[in-house]
């Protein structure tokens, strides 16, 4: 009991430490002058300065936008088509919505410029020159809308299950045409998934940085954080500047997250109750096919494309000079045996994965058992509080937090940057967030009766959560961790300012090799890393599914 | 007024049949309630009749206007019909006057119009002045009474109810009941009324359809299908009753264990069912015909009646006997009188 409640205080108080620490020292370096006094200088300079804040923010706004409102549209559509229309073979859209997602940003904007920029694949396919440019505006739009599609379409999907289909026939019986049920019953009542999308997707797109990175700055198109990273990177550095930039970014994250605390509490109110009755599905009627085709053609093509561009490439002696099997090579995939760099890589993004699952799994455990169990008590209150920050930091960009982390870490009482310790955590702060969600949402479903009636049995408390609560955890701990480690394989946002000679990451290899237009070695580490994450996704699933049934039989 | 005639539905879901050839005629004005147990496919009828489902093959007609016939279809909107859900199916999204002047709107009235409209619908529920609640605000009997005014709102040719009662507590369950169906025959509009509950379907019908396995086992007033139903099948599932195993003997007598049994007609030749309702069960001092000694096993206090278990040595079986709790207790050895126009014998099914 007593080393529960101090390993619960030490986890709590640790994210506690490391939020605020990065938090005030962002605060401190965005308010600094050149000789070390309070001043408002450089938020005057950013303020003034088109380049600096305005420009950027802007363009981040111009992307955000749009992008939200396409994510939420197709995805709803497709969502809609999945859930309740009779196209054929419906189920199959998730993986095909979810794939474009899977593939990192970075990777997925670099299959982009592998396909449509000049000499690229499709000109070397059709022998015309590509239909849209590789880098710009709306190149960005494209890849960002299909990379996070994935968002409208699962929250849409849920809500569409979860509402009486009744509620639709109602409206039939009121007289209303099918389109008019449509417009008047089914959007309005998914209303509340369809802003949560907005609001996600918008800060997904705020906080984005490998893709505008790779096809923005090449064509001199800067957003909120790749003008980060060029002030916090390119010499001379400014930092002050970079963190003035970075509490604005950070401050639109927290503000969405407000918005989207309210839209959910809101919506609890809402009855979407009943029990559904048998879900009629709206036919299509003759449009069914053409709908089908046009719709498995279109996702075939760009879920199986981006992946298809990447594995073609890798296997290339060199990046432009012709696709065919002639051309053909092996040889980068050795080089991910041979290089000593890759292969350290490799190392490290295996053990950071690792360590940032463990224990931002274990720390999520602490802080959902804490918050729930202990809430009266001190400990239970401060858990309570760490469960928002870890919430705050999740929302928090990662560059943001990559800024935090360089300025309270490098030198000082505690040197971590230069180290691979300050990538594990920069990676816990950032996705601890995802492991309480999910093992706090389990948590509450497990009533603390079974807890009491161990403690009648004569357990201690101990014994009961080893024996009683983290058994009945198992699925959401192998959730969390598979997720943890997902999110780090493909992290670039944080890592792209805090990994150093020595401490580089897979994703970050790939992203150097992108950027110095080694398509072809970027390529090959880019496939050898989507398909590890699926594979680990598939495999979570697996595992977590027969934990599940190991406690539901 | 309208007639609704339903000539030789099929439906089948996979190779799952529901309906089987089912032919029925819903009287104008009436109140008929479809009664059965899940999987009768009542609940199919009634949303082939909403057109929220097509049959296979037959016809639906309201009135002179086909609504179904093999390809013939007329979509749910344009049938004129007004619909109760099992869970109310109240729009979330709007308020009790949102839920209640949609399909006012669409019929292209006046805002003038349709408040009026809206205020003598909720007037005829006794919610008058609850226009502006939101839906989540309400009780569960609440929502019920705005999803009745929201299917009357539009005047509709046809009420249909979806096993309407079955959400809300006993109580305020039978208040609604009577309410429905006093409102119904007020308003003198054909309803068709899903329910399992055989209790609520003898309180409110003019005439029960009793469904079972997608056929039409029985049709009548819930008098005549209550005291003279056409099957075991109907007489059990309209309520409880004695069961005794015997043999025809001639003119329309039975022996059952030691004991012959005066009918009320003739029965075949061959082995019998005989159904008796507890409440049709007499006392007997020295009634020559059809009279049975008994002994009482058990008694239970059913508030306004009184139940007895016998075991009748005679006829080798046991008895259930109702009547209201003021009659005298009895206790030990009785003799029972089985009324012969009470007793309804069937041929017993050798499976």
């Amino acid at each position: 009991m007593a080393v529960a409640a101090a390993l619960s205080m030490l986890a709590v108080l640790g994210l506690l430490a490391f939020s605020l620490l990065g938090g005030w020292e962002l605060l401190r370096t965005a308010f600094e002058s050149a000789s070390g006094t309070w001043s408002f200088h450089p938020l005057y300079r950013a303020l003034t300065q088109h380049y600096m804040l305005a420009g950027p923010l802007l363009n981040s706004l111009l992307l955000a936008i749009p992008v939200a409102l396409a994510a939420t549209l197709l995805g709803g559509l497709l969502a809609w088509l999945a859930v309740r229309s009779d196209l054929p073979g419906g189920l199959w859209l998730l993986p095909l919505v979810a794939l474009p997602h899977v593939i990192p940003g970075f990777q997925l904007a670099s299959a982009w410029v592998e396909i449509f920029s000049h000499g690229g694949l499709w000109q070397a396919a059709l022998g015309v020159p590509a239909p849209m440019s590789a880098y710009g505006y709306a190149a960005i739009v494209v890849v960002m809308t299909l990379h996070l599609m994935l968002f409208p379409f699962l929250l849409v999907a849920s809500n569409l299950q979860a509402a009486d289909p009744a509620l639709e026939e109602a409206g039939r019986i009121a007289g209303l045409t099918p389109a008019k049920v449509f417009l008047r019953i089914t959007i309005p009542l998914a209303r509340p998934a369809l802003l949560g999308s907005l609001l996600l997707v918008f800060a997904y797109v705020m906080e984005e940085f490998g893709i505008p990175s790779l096809l923005g700055t090449p064509s001199g198109f800067e957003t909120l954080t790749t003008r980060i990273y060029g002030l916090a990177t390119t010499t001379p550095l400014d930092l002050s500047g970079a963190s003035v930039l970075a509490l604005v970014l950070g401050c639109i994250a927290l503000g969405v997250l407000w918005m989207q605390l309210r839209l959910w509490a809101g919506t609890r109110l809402e009855t979407l109750s009943g029990k559904a009755s048998r879900q009629g599905r709206v036919r299509l009627g003759r449009w069914r096919w053409p709908v089908a085709v046009l719709v498995w053609a279109a996702l075939c093509t760009v879920a199986l494309a981006p992946f298809g561009a990447l594995v073609l490439v890798s296997l290339l002696n060199s990046w432009g000079q012709g696709y065919g099997p002639d051309h053909w090579t092996g040889s980068r995939y050795a080089e991910l045996l041979h290089s000593e760099e890759l292969r350290r890589a490799l190392r490290n993004t295996l053990a950071l994965a690792l360590g940032s699952a463990l224990a931002g799994t274990a720390i999520a455990v602490v802080i959902a058992y804490a918050s729930q169990r202990f809430r009266p008590r001190f400990v239970g209150r401060l858990a309570l509080i760490a469960d928002r920050v870890s919430f705050v930091t999740f929302a928090v960009p990662g560059l943001v937090i990559g800024l935090a982390l360089i300025l309270a870490f490098s030198g000082g009482w505690l040197p971590l940057y230069g180290t691979p310790w300050i990538l594990l955590v920069a990676y816990t702060l950032r996705f601890s967030g995802v492991g309480v969600r999910t093992v706090a949402a389990r948590l509450s479903q497990i009533g603390v009766e079974l807890e009491a009636a161990a403690e009648v049995a004569g357990l201690s408390r101990l014994r009961i959560l080893a024996r009683i609560v983290l058994p009945l955890l198992a699925p959401a701990l192998v959730g969390s961790a598979v997720l943890i480690f997902v999110n780090e394989v493909k992290e670039i946002s944080a890592t792209s300012l805090l990994a150093s000679q020595g401490s580089e990451t897979l994703a970050y290899e790939a992203y150097i090799r992108f950027q110095e237009g080694n398509y072809t070695q970027g390529s090959a580490v880019s496939v050898v890393m989507i398909t590890g994450v699926i594979a680990v996704l598939l495999l979570g699933r697996l595992v977590g599914r027969s934990t599940q049934d190991l406690i539901t039989t | 007024m309208t007639t609704i005639r339903i000539e030789r539905l099929v439906k089948t879901y996979g190779d799952q049949p529901v309906l089987h050839e089912l032919s029925l005629e819903v009287r104008a004005g009436e109140l008929l309630t479809l009664l059965g147990a899940s999987g009768s496919g009542k609940t199919t009828l009634l949303r082939i009749l909403a057109g929220l489902e097509r049959a296979d093959t037959g016809r639906v007609m309201f009135g002179d206007v086909v609504v179904q016939d093999g390809a013939a279809f007329v979509a749910p909107q344009k049938r004129g019909l007004g619909m109760v859900f099992q869970n109310y199916a109240l729009w979330p999204h709007l308020d009790v006057m949102g839920n209640l002047s949609l399909a006012l709107r669409e019929q292209g009235l006046s805002k003038h119009e349709i408040a009026q409209r809206v205020d003598e619908a909720l007037q005829t529920v006794g919610l008058a002045g609850q226009r502006h609640r939101a839906i989540h605000q309400l009780s569960g009997g609440q929502q019920q009474r705005v999803a009745l005014a929201r299917a009357l709102v539009a005047r509709p040719r046809v009420l249909l109810m979806d096993e309407p009662l079955s959400n809300l507590d006993a109580g305020l369950r039978e208040q609604l009941r009577d309410d429905i169906r006093a409102l119904q025959q007020r308003l003198g509009i054909t309803t068709v009324f899903v329910t399992h509950d055989q209790t609520e379907a003898l309180a409110i019908s003019d005439r029960i359809a009793l469904l079972h396995q997608g056929r039409m086992v029985e049709l009548g007033a819930p008098e005549q299908v209550y005291t003279r139903p056409q099957s075991p099948y109907a007489a059990h599932f309209l309520g409880k009753a004695n069961v005794l195993d015997g043999h025809a003997e001639a003119d329309g007598w039975a022996r059952v264990g030691q004991t012959r049994l005066k009918l009320s007609g003739s029965v075949g030749p061959g082995a019998l069912q005989i159904l008796i309702r507890p409440e049709s069960l007499r006392w007997a001092d020295d009634q020559a015909l059809n009279g049975v000694d008994v002994q009482i096993t058990a008694l239970r206090m059913l508030g306004p009646l009184r139940e007895y278990v016998m075991r009748s040595e005679s006829l080798a079986c046991s008895l259930v006997l109702l009547e209201p709790s003021s009659a005298p207790l009895r206790t030990g050895a009785a003799r029972l009188y089985l009324p012969p126009q009470d007793l309804r014998a069937w041929a017993r099914q050798t499976n």
